[in-house]
């Protein structure tokens, strides 16, 4: 009974006198690996937020207390308060939990609390550093918000880039359809050429462009005309990449309508019609491309796939269209038909050699002898 | 049909939502003070994005106490005191693929209503080397009592308000204002304490208030282009005007004309005298004579 009652009084006086439980031994728990993950997530989401970095190995999980008259280095904890009475050399980090300042603490630097306060009790202790509480999210919200978003904001892109396309398109079909016309026969006679051509042409642009600058910079006077210059050829080559794309569009779009036997129309509504269905053909696949920016691989893989076609579209399209100087000259790219001639007749004057035949001028009948 | 149907309204749904069901705002504080004990000297580096900036004295005991509201997931914010340097730097910027800061636009057409919000107070008895640069934003910069030795200060697309409301108690050794695309006003610059002043101003407004206890002369150099400045000078001060213009105009109500440029008729006579070297191009320079 003897031993009871002083075991109880011990244990009475262990937990109401401050000298005697404060222990600066922190309980012995480990964070759990879920546990050190979260605690991951956290301290990278704040950044330099926190101000001051933190260990993860050096954190203790639960509450911790630093006795009177004791010192310790560097403390963090989760999950728990941290009670100063003693002498914290380094920082003093609770991690959703609250620093507590007891009369004669001291943290030689930094008192930081996430998601809790920094706190004096009593007469409180003595901060030498900066007092730090980062309340709110501390973690960033999870990805699922942001990738709605950015399929949004993925498929609005899309949608304006055609609108933009389409318009331009319809200015196009309106005021120089013949331009149109031109690129897109001289694709639809040649496309393998017009492929090849177009990609020299992407290949020459910047020493093109480099060889006018150097060529202008060697006049001296030249030199004012650089900017422009530059302007001017960046310009054209937008212009004849933007020509290029419409015409294959309209190629496309032409080729399906004729399929289907559009008939009943104006010229100039079926080649509006022709534009606006080749460029929904287009697109479609930047739209299924910009609806998977969410899905990892397979939206990487779409968007290379529709990148891809484009760029062969527009290499074919603008070699189209330098083959045709922007649609002003007509070229066929087809093989001229040949018809076999006799050698005899292989340098022959426009009139054979072999002379005309000679036709008999009609003359008035004459007239019969009046009497 | 009923498919499309349904597939036209999954888009509609996607497409039209408003930005606010979709962006719940993830809203962190940042609270810092540090004690003022024996430092002397500060240099304050902040660079602050997007969202409502106010700055003024702290209480005495106090080196810094900052106060940061922002949308942890459109933007990264810090705040780091360096003690070998003594200096603080703070500010927002864009982590890559979290948003853009015209999402917060504030004051300048309707912008957000739910701006970042940074509140910072500092240490009047610490000299202060300020540089402060700011994007998108509406500050309130009151500098009144603080001993400040330098001053930068950048806007860039901001609606900003400066002010020494009462006498800066060392000399400012150094004050340039550049007010970018912003709107810039600065107030009672006679409390400021400086001999040299620098502005520049490309497509905002700047207004540049001389009022206050003038202590000493003052130079201001002055570089705009395709903006406006306003300088409210008190009567009393004698202005004399060196301009350099290109496609500008130059309001010189009460001035006349000598070879140097143009000049108040008391300016030799006057207390404080204020010296504008100006460049101008396209751009319109206006003095507004104001009472004290």
């Amino acid at each position: 009974m003897t031993r009871t009652v002083r075991t109880v009084v011990l244990f009475a006086a262990a937990a109401v006198l401050p000298g005697s439980r404060l222990t600066a031994q922190p309980r012995p728990r480990l964070l759990s690996t879920a546990e050190r993950d979260s605690l991951q997530r956290t301290l990278q989401s704040l950044g330099s937020s926190l101000g001051a970095p933190i260990d993860i190995d050096s954190v203790t999980a639960g509450s911790m207390t630093v006795a009177a008259g004791e010192s310790s280095p560097g403390l963090v904890v989760r999950g728990g308060n941290l009670d100063v009475f003693g002498t914290v050399t380094g920082n003093a980090i609770a991690i959703r939990g609250d620093v507590v300042l007891h009369p004669g603490g001291v943290v030689r630097g930094d008192a930081v609390s996430l998601g809790g306060v920094v706190r004096s009790e009593g007469a409180g202790g003595t901060v030498a550093g900066e007092t730090r509480i980062i309340g709110g999210v501390l973690a960033v919200p999870p990805r699922a918000v942001s990738a709605i978003r950015r399929t949004r904001s993925s498929v609005l892109l899309v949608i304006g880039q055609f609108c933009i396309l389409a318009t331009i398109g319809f200015g196009v079909v309106l005021f120089a359809p013949g331009n149109l016309k031109v690129v897109a026969e001289t694709i639809r006679d040649g496309s393998t050429r017009a492929f090849l051509v177009g990609l020299v042409g992407q290949l020459a642009f910047l020493p093109l462009l480099i060889l006018g600058i150097v060529a202008l910079a060697i006049t001296l006077i030249g030199i004012l005309l650089i900017p422009f210059a530059v302007i001017a050829f960046v310009m054209g080559g937008i212009g004849v990449m933007v020509l290029a794309f419409l015409a294959v569009a309209y190629v496309a779009g032409e080729g399906w309508l004729r399929h289907r036997g559009a008939q009943g129309i104006t010229e100039r509504a079926f080649e509006l019609r022709a534009l606006v269905v080749g460029l929904a053909a287009v697109f479609l696949l930047w739209m299924v491309a910009s609806a998977l920016v969410w899905a990892g691989w397979l939206g990487f893989a779409v968007r290379g796939l529709a990148m891809m076609v484009t760029w062969v579209a527009v290499t074919t399209g603008a070699g189209a269209t330098l083959i045709s100087r922007g649609g002003t000259r007509r070229v066929s790219l087809l093989p001229a038909p040949t018809t076999a001639l006799p050698d005899d007749y292989s340098w022959q004057t426009p009139t054979p050699v072999s002379g005309v035949s000679a036709a008999r001028r009609p003359t008035p009948a004459p007239r019969a002898p009046e009497l | 049909m009923r498919r499309i149907g349904i597939v036209a309204a999954g888009v509609t749904l996607l497409l039209g939502s408003s930005p606010s069901s979709l962006t719940a705002q993830s809203w962190r504080t940042i609270s810092a003070q540090r004690s003022r004990r024996a430092i002397d000297s500060l240099r304050v580096r902040l660079d602050f994005s997007a969202g409502v900036l106010r700055l003024g004295t702290a209480a005495p005991s106090t080196l810094y106490d900052l106060k940061f509201r922002y949308d942890a997931e459109k933007f990264s914010a810090g705040a780091h005191y360096d003690s070998a340097s003594r200096t603080l730097e703070l500010g927002t910027s864009n982590p890559p693929g979290r948003g853009r800061t015209r999402s917060y636009s504030v004051g300048l057409g309707g912008g957000s209503q739910h701006p970042n919000d940074l509140t910072l107070a500092l240490s009047r008895f610490t000299v202060l080397d300020l540089s402060l640069d700011v994007g998108a934003t509406k500050s309130t910069v009151d500098l009144g009592g603080l001993t400040i030795r330098r001053l930068h200060f950048r806007a860039r697309a901001s609606e900003a308000s400066l002010s020494f409301s009462s006498p800066n108690p060392t000399e400012l050794e150094e004050l340039d204002i550049d007010a970018g695309a912003a709107s810039v006003s600065v107030s009672q610059l006679g409390n400021a304490h400086a001999r040299h002043l620098r502005a520049r101003a490309a497509l905002g407004g700047l207004e540049l208030g001389f009022g206050g206890g003038w202590t000493n002369d003052i130079d201001l150099r002055l570089t705009e282009a395709l903006g406006s400045v306003t300088l409210h000078v008190p009567r009393d001060v004698g202005v004399k005007v060196r301009l350099d213009k290109l496609a500008a105009s130059f309001d010189h109500a009460g001035m006349v004309s000598t070879a140097d440029g143009w000049i108040t008729p008391a300016f030799e006579r006057a207390t404080h005298k204020l010296v504008v070297d100006a460049d101008v191009t396209i751009s319109g320079l206006t003095i507004d004579w104001i009472e004290r």
